[in-house]
């Protein structure tokens, strides 16, 4: 897997830190976890974790999440339905824990989103663009990474 | 035991031949596999009284064919390659565990895992649910595998 530099460190900082999703730095630097249930942070990473990485839920306002998760027959090409049930314990975990929602989310996060704006991709935000805008195409190309939605072709995680 | 009448046992012979080559070698299968296949015989024996049995070849057929649907993924194969007893990526680039039995035996023994599967993967690909004939062969074809 590459490792660059440039992801190993500054953004890496960062992004580790997003990326456990069910933790986020308190005010004294430490890490607290979220008050969502474990069961339904389970549930989100078998059922969404089969196709792709567990996306951090904090990096899309809770109104985008809705969004997606009202039409997962029609997800990004893939009908990725769910029974009713399932599919809320992942919707109301993915809203409680969503950019708006979390405690302690950096401004920046949502930065550039207005307010009826509900982004259906994290690769689409101001955010995501101002820490990956110096990457090349060719970067996102190569056959371990295939696409920009693929986090952990690059970054460290699970 | 006691010899068995020739006669006797070239029939038994044949009877046997002319299952296996009915069902396949259905003989091998596990039976968590064979408890979904079960389930898709009764659905389509329901669905068709002159239902004959389920095809590996043609569930090879189904498997490796094209469909216009979605241009995204024209084919089961699209996911999981052409050869079944190969790791397969999503199209985010998440690996896919084999879909061939011999090397994933976990394969097809949850029906409620498999339905949610045919339900989400058929709609996608081919634009419509797949029907219990086209699930029988399937998982005909990738238990013997």
């Amino acid at each position: 897997m590459v490792r660059h530099l440039f992801l190993g460190t500054a953004l890496g900082t960062f992004v580790a830190a997003v990326m456990l999703a069910s933790a986020w730095a308190d005010g004294a630097g430490g890490i607290v976890p979220i008050a969502a249930s474990t069961s339904a942070q389970e549930t989100f990473n078998k059922q969404c974790g089969a196709c792709h990485m567990a996306y951090p839920p904090v990096f899309l306002p809770a109104r985008s999440w809705k969004a997606i998760t009202n039409d997962l027959a029609h997800h990004f090409g893939e009908d990725a339905s769910l029974d009713k049930a399932t599919t809320k314990i992942i919707a109301d975990y993915l809203m409680a824990n969503a950019a708006d929602r979390a405690p302690g989310v950096p401004e920046g996060v949502l930065r550039g989103i207005g307010p009826g704006d509900a982004p259906l991709r994290i690769t689409d935000t101001p955010f995501w663009n101002s820490v990956h805008g110096n990457i090349s195409a060719t970067m996102f190309e190569r056959p371990e990474v295939k696409t920009k939605s693929n986090c952990l072709g690059c970054h460290e995680g699970n | 035991m006691s010899p068995m009448n020739p006669s006797l046992s070239l029939a038994l012979s044949a009877i046997a031949v002319s299952l296996l080559s009915t069902f396949g070698a259905i003989a091998a299968v596990g039976s968590g596999q064979q408890a979904v296949i079960d389930h898709y015989v009764a659905a389509a024996k329901a669905s068709d009284p002159a239902f004959k049995g389920f095809s590996a070849d043609r569930g090879k057929a189904f498997f490796l064919a094209k469909h216009t649907a979605n241009p995204d993924t024209p084919s089961c194969s699209t996911c999981h390659t052409t050869d079944p007893k190969q790791m397969g990526q999503t199209r985010v680039g998440k690996p896919i565990d084999p879909m061939a039995v011999s090397v994933s035996p976990q394969r097809f023994t949850d029906l409620d895992k498999v339905e949610l599967w045919f339900r989400r993967n058929c709609n996608t690909v081919l634009g419509r649910e797949c029907t219990a004939l086209e699930k029988g062969d399937y998982v005909t074809f990738l238990a013997n595998q």
